[in-house]
């Protein structure tokens, strides 16, 4: 285990060195001058390409990439354009904001598997076609939508929960996560509910099923421990994926909350073209995505021991 | 019957009078909260030069000089000034200003801010006029100028113009934009990134001190939103409200809506020195007459504005009403064009960037040129890509833009006209002249004299096309009391009070 645990590591430092390698192309590529990005337009010639050389941006492609990755091995992303403030630092103010409303979000969407199951034990009911057709919808309305409606509601018309912004201590911040949190959790508890149902359909044909009936088991102990723990695999998978997008951060909710996070931060820098924090949004996002991935696959072997004795044999390959 | 009417006319009376009492005794809040759509990107001045910005650090700095409500220039931390000779000015700053770090404000200070601004890269270009500052003694100073500059007042007002403590900018180096420090009514206390900005009042202030204890700036990026929070009361003061809300914000009983025409305006830049059509001064004259500027204007910011065609807003120095001539009319369009040699129209290239509202203008312009017979393309590039390629005097026939005029004087329009501008196409030598004359009259009435020259001359050659005058759109509870719109965004809080 903890050798599969140690090749995937290795593996991961690879995908995010190419993963920099290829944003820090394409951030090469754009007809972006970072010179005029710090100086405006006012800027002459001059001050420019003493600006250039002074930023060391005449050198090569190769040598700015090695460069940046040699600082980034130091914990150093560079220095925001903008502000001049180190970007490892603004990343890390804003990292455990979207880490908080990421989590919130995906604590909320866990409430789709009890639906799930509770539709797939009842199938083609008139609760099994209502629900579908609810998270149908709701799995395609988009984030944004759902957020200024609920500001609508909860905040505007009731004064329940505030409008935007991140309360300061533990009632209020609490307050101000309960509008964000279903804004961004809704769409994946609509989908952790559909995909609840169809492995649950699929798990109660299985054969080891009616061998629990007939062996007089109790309904609830075969849902939860028979059908529901092999059921869950793809549940899994879809809620880590989830939480590896929202990490990322939902820009949409960021912005109607007013929410101070990454995803905010990362389009901020791209309208100010502010290519260092650009850079380490993607490298950290990177990171993040790489390490959630890992942590679910490692989550399949404590839920199903076939995967857990694969990884022991193998110590590559997984079954998903 | 009679003695009931008596009673309850008397009734009312006594109620009238506690109602007015409780009104004057009203209890005011000790925080003002305001949202803008971004968070500021450094509080020092000598930085950065963007409206969310100086937003907030226009109540943590002042400049030697000041604008009053009717835009005229007053003393602030200079009580006088001479004028020695063309080039040099003696100031006299005020004996009783304490930096918010304790430190007395001295010429010194002065000195090292202005010397700050001239090496700043982004700020220089606002004091290109400066040679040096003397100091005299503590409290006098003289600045010289290499060329005679008329507009200092006026440039000493900008934001990013301001003075800072020498001692706390040499303490905080580059970090001095996180840790501020002035002398004006509020001063820094806390920045969450992305998330808020608080300042507490001055209570060493040399002047009236400001009337609410805490001023704190939100970040709110969604427009709709800003408005939704002055409606539940988490915000005060909301900027940058949309014009599709602002319509909805006069019908708020409880909300009031501000909305002046400030120094920001709608324009499209000509390829001036083009080889094609539009190079032809007489098509571009002939194309002022093809836009309904006022239908347009109706349509991109619904009526939240005024059309126009000077290269100046109406509260800028140098704007001349008489000269602002806006007619719509297509058949004088179209004889004009036959006039300059196209009577059949032509094809050229509309250019803009993204953003709804320049696609918009951009829709507008196209249909209403089409009916004079121009085919105008509407290409959509990214911002950089497309200032580039303006640069590399590709054939950008026609591009959609802002301009914003900081100083409030039409002088900072003409440097970009002027044949050194960066990136310009317009090549005329009079437009020069014109400045270095402008630059050297002190005298307002000879001064406003050569604008309006410049003015004339734009009229006839036409490099820009000016489609309407932005309005600044500012909402505010019916609780605030003592708002003073800033025609550039700069708001000050000294005298804001919020009732609870």
């Amino acid at each position: 285990m903890s050798r599969y645990i140690f090749k995937r590591s290795l593996m991961m430092i690879l995908v995010i060195l190419g993963v920099i390698l290829v944003v820090y192309a394409i951030m090469d590529m754009s007809p972006i001058d970072p010179a005029k990005v710090i100086l405006g337009d006012s800027a002459t010639e001059e001050t420019l390409a003493e600006l250039r050389k002074e930023m060391g941006l005449d050198d090569p492609f190769m040598v700015r990439y090695f460069r940046y990755v040699l600082n980034l091995l130091k914990g150093d992303m560079g220095v925001s354009y903008r502000n001049k403030v180190s970007v490892a630092t603004q990343i890390g103010d804003r990292l455990p904001n979207t880490i908080l409303l990421a989590s919130c979000g995906v604590l909320f969407s866990l409430i789709g598997i009890p639906i799930g199951v509770a539709t797939a034990k009842r199938q083609y009911s008139t609760f099994d076609n209502v629900t579908m057709v609810i998270t149908l919808f709701a799995a395609a309305a988009p984030a944004f939508w759902y957020g200024l409606i609920m500001v609508m509601i909860f905040s505007l018309n009731l004064r329940w929960f505030p409008s935007a912004g991140m309360g300061k201590g533990f009632v209020d911040l609490a307050r101000s996560l309960v509008l964000p949190s279903i804004t961004i959790g809704i769409r994946g508890a609509a989908n952790n509910a559909r995909t609840t149902r169809s492995s649950m359909l699929e798990v109660m044909r299985q054969d080891y099923v009616d061998t629990a009936k007939a062996k007089g088991l109790d309904d609830r102990i075969i849902t939860s421990r028979h059908m529901l723990r092999n059921a869950l695999i793809p549940v899994v998978t879809v809620v880590g994926l989830n939480f590896g997008v929202l990490l990322g951060g939902s820009v949409l909710t960021e912005t109607v909350f007013s929410w101070p996070g990454v995803g905010r931060f990362v389009v901020e820098s791209i309208k100010t073209q502010d290519i260092p924090s650009v850079l380490g949004c993607v490298v950290t996002l990177a990171i993040m995505f790489s390490i959630v991935n890992l942590l679910v696959d490692i989550l399949y072997a404590f839920i199903d021991p076939r995967i857990k004795a694969q990884y022991k044999r193998s110590g590559v390959t997984k079954n998903e | 019957m009679k003695k009931m009417l008596c009673f309850f006319l008397s009734l009312l009376l006594m109620l009238s009078v506690i109602g007015t009492t409780t009104a004057q005794d009203r209890k005011t809040k000790d925080t003002i909260v305001f949202a803008q759509s971004a968070d500021a990107t450094s509080l020092d001045p000598h930085a950065i030069v963007n409206i969310r910005s100086f937003g907030v650090y226009s109540n943590i700095y002042e400049g030697l000089v000041a604008l009053d409500a009717d835009g005229k220039v007053v003393p602030a931390l200079a009580t006088e000034w001479e004028q020695i000779d063309d080039k040099s000015f003696r100031f006299t700053l005020r004996d009783d200003v304490f930096f918010h770090n304790g430190e007395k404000l001295t010429s010194e200070d002065v000195k090292f801010s202005f010397e700050r601004m001239v090496n700043s890269k982004i700020v220089s270009t606002y004091v290109s006029f400066l040679e040096s500052v003397e100091v005299v003694d503590e409290l006098n100073f003289i600045m010289h100028m290499k060329i005679p500059y008329s507009q200092l007042m006026i440039t000493l007002t900008i934001p990013c113009c301001t003075i800072v403590s020498k001692k706390a900018v040499e303490e905080s180096g580059e970090a001095f934009g996180r840790n501020p420090v002035g002398t004006g009514p509020y001063k820094f206390v806390e920045w969450s990134e992305s998330e808020s900005i608080t300042l507490t009042a001055n209570e060493n202030y040399w002047g009236e001190k400001a009337k609410t204890q805490n001023l704190v700036m939100r970040v709110v990026p969604e427009g709709s939103q800003r408005s939704i929070m002055l409606e539940t009361g988490e915000i005060d003061v909301g900027y940058d409200i949309r014009a599709n809300d602002a319509k909805r914000m006069l019908d708020e009983p409880n909300l009031t809506l501000l909305h002046e025409v400030g120094q920001r305006f709608s324009v499209v830049y000509y390829k001036a020195n083009s080889v094609g059509p539009i190079g032809n001064p007489a098509v571009r004259r002939a194309l002022e007459y093809a836009i309904d500027k006022d239908e347009l204007m109706e349509a991109v910011v619904y009526g939240f504005g005024q059309s126009g065609s000077l290269y100046c807003t109406p509260n800028t120095n140098g704007y001349n009403a008489e000269k602002d001539i806006v007619e719509f009319n297509p058949e004088k369009a179209k004889q004009l064009l036959s006039e300059a040699g196209y009577p059949d129209g032509f094809k050229l290239g509309l250019y803009t960037q993204e953003g709804q509202v320049y696609v918009e203008i951009a829709q507008i312009l196209q249909s209403q040129l089409y009916d004079i017979g121009i085919e105008a393309d509407i290409v959509t590039l990214e911002n950089n890509t497309l200032n580039q390629k303006v640069y590399d005097g590709e054939e950008i026939e026609m591009r959609i833009s802002f301009y914003n005029n900081l100083a409030g004087d039409l002088d900072f329009a003409i440097t970009k006209l002027a044949t050194d501008a960066y990136g310009t196409t317009y090549f005329n030598e009079e437009v020069d002249k014109l400045r270095e004359k402008a630059r050297a009259a002190f005298d307002d009435a000879e001064r406003a004299a050569i604008y309006d020259k410049f003015l004339d001359l734009m009229a006839s050659d036409k490099p820009w096309l000016t489609l309407y005058y932005e309005q600044n759109l500012v909402g505010l509870s019916n609780n605030v009391d003592g708002f003073v719109m800033s025609p550039i965004g700069a708001h000050q809080y000294k005298n804001v009070v919020v009732y609870e």
